[in-house]
């Protein structure tokens, strides 16, 4: 029945999303995956969501003082409450009421004794001035202890704005902000805003660390919206999880023996009624809040999962908003952008249900225990066991307990919740970086021979083989040009010298180590790889160029402008060689673009170049100053050139022909033509035949 | 009015939904037919799932040339009244345009196609060629018109362009 109801809402839950074999069915059921290709397997069980609470700590040494101090500061506000029930008493009785009083006849707990001693014999009015005067100094000091101090965000509405408050605000259940107002108020929201800011942020920038050391090749899978949401929104539950799981026990462990034992001072009859009341409350909490756990769980994970598709339509759409506009699909894409969002608030709202279910219940439960209590003490009162005041102090701590109880449940029920977050993060930290499946430390000295590929075979995890048994020799100073039919394998084999991809079969020989055996940094910071789409940042040129040699020189900088044909066009620009690039078209042309990034390729003055079609952008006369110029500049170098222009390919040293995946043919352009029958000649003639004679 | 980028602008969906968001009433026979001109079915069929194949980010799905000559087809799935193609053979090799270049020549005859292009053999295919130096038109005609002018600007790069290609 629920599940129809659930049915008939508005909200269309299967067309969002593009995981094949993956219809969502409905909250309470399947795990959603939505864009995640990589985090595929999102459930958990119970024991693991204890070890994902666990390992947050881990990032607690870097905020060990401020984590110590909030804790101080918040155990010294339980001192309050010990006094304000027993100030209300002391109001109902002898300021209202008017009966006289007489310290060893009344039923106080120890620590208020002292108060006592000052009172006793004074008139009503008098107590009322004390009483006042104490409460005033305070309210300075700490406040009334209602609200208390935060950021005044409101919590609830979806997951990305819970975080947020789990950062810097005081709502929705986060540990941040301060429970107490006045002076001391503001200096604890204070440490503790930073304490929270400071963990959270320490562990943001080791995802993204992470995150931008996985495989190039498996990254790129992995939606930037996603990657953006589990920086931003999933990093602060991990933090949310750890005061959860070490404040709210302790201080309802500490709340509960403090009540207990004021309970047992001054009520020693009636409170074994309400331990017994109480006793009751466990198997119930404990019963309604492990049931749901793991739809809790499950749910987070969903209403995370829309979320972050919200924002991978954001990004995808901002992204491509040339081809969006070209295509007139604004109206698609709002459509789809206004699906998504709706799902994902749609998606919050289920998550709610449980917990609405479990304070149902709890209260149903909590309320007759209530009256029955209520109904015994009053019997006391008028059989003048107890005061009338002492029906409220019994009756405001009853509730008191209850909600201890209550947080106890909830705090189960948190960590789920948290849990499902923090797996995201952890996720990712657990991802195989590339450093990690090389030989870290093992630095490879300059390269001095060259590469040399055996047996080397790629095979795509779908199945696809890319590249077959390869044998090849590329020495340094040598100009080596792959060739072949589009989708071949060109670029795949270009891949495997900076060891973008790694070999499924054979070895990739750098100076003779096996490129898996030694540090992948130092292997890297000799290769230069241009690629066929020009990735500038949108900055300066001149930052564009330090991104790729940070030692480079102002002289270094302008030769590699110089070779790539840069100079023209970059002196015409207002501020030269500090222009900030935009990213439309209106600084630069994606001709002057290309060239710009064979610029940063050449200024990291690597050993081994690889030049991905450099020269597809560029008209022929630029064609030709770049390859003489790189010409120039291979004595000591390796350059590898992906190319189909033929001007490119015949000043080259050696040329390796490529087909599906196989090298059919290496040799300089006049040893190829050589060959009657041979496919590079069969290339050039189709080649030629296309251009004019 | 389509236009087809220099870079190839492709959402991380299926190949379908690609070419629906260009045009949502298109049937499947109209993608198939611009699928087709743009030389796309010999790699498309070869795929897992065919035009329902989702597309990743990196290049073990499609290469370079052939995510160009998607975002091609996506253009050509508008069956729009003009077709601007910016320098759209770039990353293609010379038998994959020879085939686009008579696509587009065959589909010609109720558009305007407009191609931004350095390759000849491109260029030459058109009916009337605008050439542009620093931001105005130096010359407008057919390729043999403008070969025809001694010093045409025109026939100059072409001699330019000559030189620096096979020989």
């Amino acid at each position: 029945m629920v599940r129809k109801f659930i049915q008939k809402r508005q909200v269309d839950r299967t067309s969002d999303t593009t995981q094949k074999d993956h219809t969502i069915v409905s909250g309470f059921k399947a795990g959603a995956q939505f864009d995640d290709r990589i985090d595929t397997a999102p459930e958990i069980s119970h024991v693991e969501s204890l070890r994902i609470v666990l390992r947050g700590f881990k990032w607690l040494k870097y905020v060990k003082v401020l984590f110590a101090t909030r804790w101080a500061m918040r155990t010294v506000m339980i001192i309050p409450g010990l006094f304000l029930g027993w100030f209300a008493k002391i109001v109902i009785d002898h300021v209202i009421l008017q009966v006289p009083l007489v310290a060893d006849d009344v039923n106080f707990p120890p620590h208020m004794h002292w108060l006592l001693e000052i009172l006793e014999g004074r008139e009503p009015l008098n107590i009322a001035l004390i009483l006042l005067t104490i409460y005033v100094v305070g309210l300075v000091l700490i406040g009334t202890r209602a609200g208390g101090t935060g950021a005044g965000l409101y919590g609830g509405r979806d997951a990305a704005s819970n975080a947020e408050n789990a950062v810097s605000g005081n709502q929705g259940g986060a540990w941040t902000g301060s429970e107490a107002g006045g002076i001391w108020g503001i200096t604890e929201w204070w440490v503790s805003v930073r304490l929270s800011q400071r963990f959270i942020n320490r562990l943001r920038t080791d995802l993204f660390r992470r995150l931008i050391r996985a495989p190039m090749t498996r990254i790129d899978d992995q939606a930037v919206g996603d990657s953006l949401y589990r920086t931003l929104y999933d990093t602060p539950m991990v933090f949310t999880n750890i005061t959860e799981t070490v404040f709210s026990p302790f201080f309802i462990f500490v709340g509960l023996g403090l009540t207990f034992y004021q309970l047992w001072w001054t009520y020693s009859e009636a409170s074994m009624l309400i331990i017994g009341l109480m006793a009751l409350m466990i198997p119930i909490t404990i019963f309604t809040t492990i049931a749901p756990s793991k739809w809790i769980r499950r749910m987070t994970q969903n209403q995370r999962a829309a979320g972050a598709a919200t924002t991978n339509t954001l990004e995808e759409t901002m992204n491509n908003i040339s081809a969006v506009q070209s295509l007139g699909a604004m109206k698609t894409e709002k459509e789809r952008f206004a699906n998504r969002s709706a799902h994902a608030f749609w998606r919050a709202r289920i998550a709610m249900f449980p917990w609405l279910g479990v304070g149902i219940i709890l209260e149903i439960v909590g309320w007759p225990l209530g009256f029955y209590l209520a109904w015994h003490v009053t019997n006391m009162v008028i059989e003048g066991q107890l005061t009338v005041g002492d029906f409220g102090a019994l009756f405001g701590m009853y509730m008191g307990l209850r909600g201890s109880f209550q947080g106890l449940g909830r705090l189960w029920l948190n960590v789920q919740d948290q849990a499902a977050a923090a797996r995201r993060v952890f996720f990712f930290m657990d991802l195989v970086v590339d450093d990690e499946e090389h030989q870290p430390g093992n630095k490879l000295g300059p390269i001095e021979a060259g590469v040399q590929l055996e047996n080397v075979g790629f095979k795509y995890p779908n199945g696809h083989e890319a590249l077959k048994d390869i044998n090849l020799e590329l020495r340094i100073g040598e100009i080596v040009a792959i060739v072949g039919p589009t989708g071949c394998g060109k670029t795949s084999l270009a891949y495997l010298l900076p060891s973008f991809l790694k070999p499924t079969s054979g070895r990739v020989l750098v100076d003779d180590h096996d490129v898996m055996q030694i540090d992948l940094e130092s292997l890297r910071r000799q290769t230069s790889y241009i690629f066929q789409e020009h990735l500038l940042l949108s900055e300066s040129i001149r930052s564009n160029l330090s991104l790729a040699n940070p030692d480079a020189t102002e002289e270094d900088m302008v030769k590699a402008l110089e070779s790539a044909s840069c100079m023209e066009f970059i002196e015409e620009l207002p501020d030269g060689i500090d222009t900030v690039l935009g990213r439309s078209g209106d600084t630069l042309s994606v001709g002057q673009q290309q060239r710009l990034s064979i610029a940063r390729g050449l200024v990291r003055n690597a050993k081994i170049m690889v030049l991905d079609e450099p020269t597809a952008a560029l008209d022929p006369q630029t064609e030709n100053l770049l390859v003489r110029s790189l010409r120039s500049e291979a004595d000591d170098r390796l350059v590898v050139v992906i190319a189909h222009r033929l001007s490119t390919i015949r000043q080259a040293d050696k040329i390796v022909f490529l087909d599906e995946g196989e090298v059919k043919e290496v040799g300089s352009h006049e040893e190829l033509m050589s060959h009657e029958d041979g496919p590079y000649r069969e290339f050039v003639n189709l080649q030629s035949s296309t251009q004019p004679a | 009015m389509s236009y087809i980028f220099q870079e190839h602008l492709l959402l991380a969906e299926s190949i379908r939904s690609n070419l629906s968001l260009a045009n949502p009433e298109a049937t499947e026979k109209d993608m198939l037919r611009a699928l087709e001109a743009a030389s796309c079915m010999e790699f498309v069929q070869d795929l897992p799932d065919g035009i329902d194949t989702v597309l990743g980010r990196s290049g073990d799905t499609l290469s370079v040339g052939q995510q160009q000559r998607l975002s091609i087809a996506r253009g050509l799935v508008r069956d729009a009244k003009v077709v601007i193609l910016d320098e759209p053979t770039d990353a293609l090799d010379p038998q994959t345009e020879i085939l686009l270049v008579r696509a587009l020549r065959s589909q010609a005859d109720d558009r305007l196609v407009v191609v931004i292009a350095h390759r000849l053999s491109t260029i030459r295919q058109a009916d009337k060629i605008v050439f542009l130096e620093e931001g105005k038109v130096k010359e407008v005609g057919d390729h043999d018109e403008l070969m025809s002018r001694e010093d045409g600007a025109y026939r100059e790069f072409v001699r330019l362009q000559s030189s620096s290609e096979a020989t």
